[in-house]
């Protein structure tokens, strides 16, 4: 089933060029599904033949009736574009076009009387001595005179601008539309607007009813940061929400801002950057929306719905992000998109191609740009024994901890177990260490994201697997329950874990399948890695542990004899610049 | 069918022939070169035979002239992206179903005219520069001082503006008839 609004959005924005290939599969497949929907787009056939072809060829007609051809006014020509291999044909068809258009004429028009059937017959005569005589460029005359919408629809009418009311008046959005692009808000505004906000008073647009749901909170900000709305602009305040159709702000060089959707996806925007349309209302509801008018944006767009990936727009094309994190840049010329970790499909809008995006890829889609896939300088590293960053990668270190035999070493396991001190475990715990030299990242990058793949062998209905930072030193093959390495024991009950337990979590890890599963590190988590890799003796690796009830977690250790399946930690990372 | 009779009919159509031209291919100068093909066939052919059905016979031929020219673009290989084939076909359906009715094509042409006027004058501007002047949306965001998408979103704005005004005007117009 359809609805008449998706249908027409469809059909508008196919007639516009902006329609990408899964939609034109959608629109193709709602036409030959429902009479209703070709009867619809029939309608709009016959609007878009009336605005492009038809007008201009009677008014052509109406104009100049019996004029000679070949003079067309010369400013015109080179809007004209037509193909070699065309012309005789044109100036034949050209010929009988005039001739038709001037028989209709007299069939319709009668109240004409001056286009007598001279008029028409010296219209052939005319076109056929143009033809007769070879000449290419009276072929072109004839066709621009004969068949440029000359006027098309809309400058004839140009003159009753005062009459015209406004279609757009109910439009909610016009005013926005308003608000759009940087001339749009001239400098004195934005003062006016900010000043009563910043100084907290209640002016500025009315509060919305509560029951109204944001589509986006401004998480943190810093600097001058606005939120635009259909009222205009005012200065944000973190937490401030955003409605359907709003938009953000960063003003000047120093003013930053994260806003977040309510699933956790969130977008840190750059200075100097406008974000307009968020989850507008007027497109038909297909996941998260925004367009991305400047600036610069990075986005950590959770996993979405397969059919509702989010939907970037700039100036310059379209990003479709199913659950990735990418940055994208936009100036006044060009749109790059650079995949940090996941897929996205990039599609210029000036001709609709589009590429696919992978982790540490990026395009730029602008004029004179060409479209291509490009490897980012070295921004996501993945470490990985066997295989990442290159095959001699050996720099894995993992272990098991038991809790039932304390004295005993498993670094040399293919298996890491994890498990709390539940019944079925009989109150022993099992903890995994697991530790990658991330030294080939230079000092000073800084960590934007970094991801944990384990290989599930057993997942567990009832465990979560928590992961913490392991603070205290360990060696892989003398490590236990009791020792961190040989004579020295841990000294504390949290074994590698510094302090008493209360250590905040990096992350959590529930697999309910076996095979690959990945989990993100969070900000904590980030801000861990990002200390390894300025401060490389500090990297002891994470500690993974249990919490919950049931069998273990059982994963693939480095020692696994498919490199596929061991620990691998992927960090993305923006160089030091 | 004489030539007059098949001109007057072939242009009494003709906003359905060019609007389905142009949503085949995309491209107002093909949809103009093949209409004019199509004009040259059926003046040519029409008085030679005895047809039927002439309104089935003229899309019959257009159509065939539309995808004639999309097989030899994509012999050319141009380098734009074809069109999704499932929406070609549906094209095609729209075109074949599609009510030959003579009055209500000129209803439709008169409200036309008369939803123009109704425009804004900003949204006039950029269907000007657009179907008239043939500028791309880049150009045109630049004129009006606003963004590519904007523009390209105020102009399907428009397109359904005028598709409304026009269906709403066709109908109060027959209900007032009737």
């Amino acid at each position: 089933m359809f609805t008449r609004e998706r249908l027409e959005v469809l059909i508008t924005r196919y007639l516009d060029e902006c329609l990408d290939p899964d939609e034109e599969q959608e629109l193709g497949e709602l036409l030959q599904e429902s009479s209703e929907a070709r009867s619809v787009m029939a309608s709009y056939l016959r609007l878009e033949g009336a605005r492009l072809g038809r007008k201009g060829l009677r008014e052509w007609t109406a104009d100049r009736r019996g004029d000679a051809l070949a003079q067309a006014p010369p400013g015109r020509m080179s809007r004209f574009r037509t193909t070699p291999s065309l012309s005789w044909g044109l100036g034949l068809a050209a010929g009988v076009v005039v001739v038709v258009s001037g028989i209709l004429l007299l069939q319709r028009d009668h109240r004409d009387s001056r286009n007598s059937p001279r008029d028409a017959e010296s219209g052939i005569l005319a076109a056929s001595q143009v033809q007769a005589r070879g000449d290419g460029t009276g072929n072109l005359l004839e066709k621009e005179s004969a068949l440029s919408p000359e006027s098309g629809f809309g400058s004839s009418e140009r003159g009753s601008a005062q009459d015209g009311q406004a279609v757009e008046k109910d439009d909610p959005r016009s005013a926005q539309a308003q608000t759009e692009g940087p001339r749009r808000v001239p400098k004195r505004e934005e003062g006016r607007v900010a000043k009563p906000a910043a100084k907290g008073s209640v002016a500025g647009p009315a509060p919305l009813p509560q029951t109204e749901a944001y589509a986006a909170v401004v998480e943190r900000m810093e600097g001058r940061v606005f939120v635009v709305s259909g009222a205009g602009r005012r200065l944000a305040r973190p937490g401030d929400g955003l409605h359907s159709g709003d938009g953000l702000d960063t003003d000047g060089p120093k003013s930053q801002a994260v806003m977040a959707y309510p699933d956790g996806t969130s977008l840190e925007l750059e200075a100097e950057t406008q974000i307009r349309s968020v989850n507008d209302r007027e497109l038909p509801a297909k996941g998260k929306q925004l367009l991305l008018n400047r600036g610069a944006v990075l986005a950590r767009v959770l996993k979405q719905p397969v059919e509702q990936p989010m939907c970037l727009r700039t100036p310059h094309g379209e990003v479709r992000i199913p659950g990735t994190t990418l940055k994208v840049v936009v100036d006044a010329a060009s749109s790059r998109v650079e995949v940090l970790e996941g897929q996205a499909k990039l599609t210029r809008s000036a001709d609709g191609r589009a590429v696919e995006l992978s982790t540490g890829h990026f395009a730029i889609a602008g004029s004179g740009v060409d479209l291509i896939v490009r490897q980012s300088a070295g921004l996501a590293e993945s470490f990985q024994d066997g295989l990442y960053p290159t095959a001699q990668y050996a720099g894995t270190r993992d272990t098991e901890l038991s809790e039932k035999d304390p004295a005993r070493n498993f670094g040399t396991a293919r298996i890491l177990e994890i498990d709390s001190n539940d019944a079925r475990s009989k109150r022993k715990t099992r903890w995994s260490l697991l530790r990658w030299d991330l030294s080939t990242i230079p000092a000073g990058s800084r960590v934007l994201a970094a991801t944990v793949t384990l290989n599930v062998i057993d997942p567990s209905a009832g465990q979560v697997c928590m992961v913490y930072e392991a603070e205290r030193s360990w060696s892989e093959t003398e490590a236990t329950w009791k020792v961190g390495s040989a004579g020295s024991p841990w000294k504390i009950r949290s074994g590698p874990v510094g302090s008493d337990g209360s250590n905040p979590c990096l992350g959590q890890f529930a697999p309910s399948t076996k095979g690959e599963s990945a989990f993100a590190l969070n900000e904590i988590g980030l801000a861990t890695v990002q200390s390894w890799i300025n401060a490389p003796q500090s990297n002891f690796g994470i500690l993974l542990t249990a919490s919950g009830t049931g069998d273990g977690i059982r994963v693939t250790s480095r020692e696994g004899v498919v490199p596929a399946t061991r620990p691998k930690l992927t960090v993305l990372y923006a160089p030091r610049k | 069918m004489t030539g007059d009779a098949l001109a007057h009919q072939l242009l009494r159509h003709q906003n359905l022939y060019m609007g389905y031209l142009i949503a085949m291919t995309r491209n107002r100068d093909a949809a103009e070169e093949i209409f004019q093909n199509v004009v040259v066939v059926v003046l040519r052919e029409g008085p030679k035979q005895t047809i039927r059905d002439f309104g089935a016979w003229t899309k019959e031929i257009v159509r065939r002239q539309a995808l004639y020219y999309l097989r030899q673009k994509s012999r050319n290989a141009l380098k734009v992206r074809p069109t999704n084939p499932t929406l070609l076909d549906g094209l095609s359906l729209v075109l074949g179903e599609a009510e030959l009715d003579e009055e209500l094509a000129s209803r439709e042409e008169r409200a036309l005219r008369e939803c123009v006027r109704k425009l804004p004058e900003r949204s006039r501007e950029m269907v000007t520069l657009r179907y008239d002047q043939r500028q791309s949306f880049q150009e045109i965001a630049g004129a009006v001082g606003s963004s590519e998408l904007a523009v390209q979103r105020a102009l399907c704005r428009v397109r359904k503006m005028l598709h409304d005004c026009i269906q709403n005007k066709v109908l109060a117009a027959q209900e007032a008839r009737s």
